[in-house]
């Protein structure tokens, strides 16, 4: 899975967006990061 | 009290899933915004977040009570580049299928030049013992207006089909203070 839904809500219009490297990276770090926060 | 529950764009995710669901230009015109969410995530972790205006930084902080059928905890952090708790809990991979998360997000005076907090109070579905319910107060350290909302499943999971999430803009009514 490597895209985001945007909703433009000016207009309705819904995208499907392909990640970018840096936005798949900031999930991976973010997911690292968030497991020592709570475990569920 | 509010009277105003005016819908301003929705969105279900199709069969291919989807890593985030982000509003965008969403307008200045509405005192405070709801996000409703029903969500089921591909990951075992159970929870989704949310990153205003695509912020990152270190500005977001948060505080969550929360049950997950036997006991109850809590939990905090602060300097974060997202609300880890701030779209609530989400059905994990993990819970019976088919069934989905309910969560309200409440974001007051989100064109105000203050700091903005959100509200989140959410339930998991699941035909066992363990099923989350929990409730969350967050923090985004920014005077800026809320232009745009991106959710985000944690541990890098992925919003699976049928999952939607609505935002209305609230107008409160001309005697409110």
């Amino acid at each position: 899975m490597t895209h985001k839904l945007v909703v433009d809500c000016s207009t309705g219009v819904v995208t499907e967006v392909e990640l970018t490297a840096e936005e798949i990276a900031q999930r991976e770090a973010d997911a690292v990061a968030f497991a020592a926060q709570k475990g569920s | 009290m509010a009277n105003t529950y005016t819908p301003i764009a929705t969105v279900e995710v199709g069969s291919g899933g989807a890593a985030d669901i982000e509003f965008t230009s969403i307008p200045a015109t509405y005192t405070d915004l709801v996000v409703k969410v029903s969500a089921r995530s591909t990951s075992s972790s159970g929870d989704c977040r949310i990153e205003l205006n695509g912020s990152g930084g270190t500005a977001y902080s948060g505080r969550l009570i929360y049950g997950d059928g036997s006991a109850a905890a809590s939990a905090s952090n602060s300097g974060q580049a997202l609300m880890s708790w701030g779209a609530g809990a989400i059905n994990r991979s993990t819970t019976t299928s088919n069934t989905f998360a309910n969560t309200d997000v409440y974001i007051p005076n989100y064109t105000s030049s203050n700091n903005k907090s959100v509200s989140t109070d959410s339930v998991e579905e699941n035909n066992a013992t363990q099923a989350y319910s929990q409730l969350a107060a967050s923090l985004w350290a920014n005077s800026a207006t809320v232009t745009s909302i991106k959710l985000t499943p944690s541990g890098s999971g992925n919003f699976v089909e049928y999952s939607t999430a609505t935002l209305y803009g609230i107008i409160r009514t001309p005697n409110e203070r």
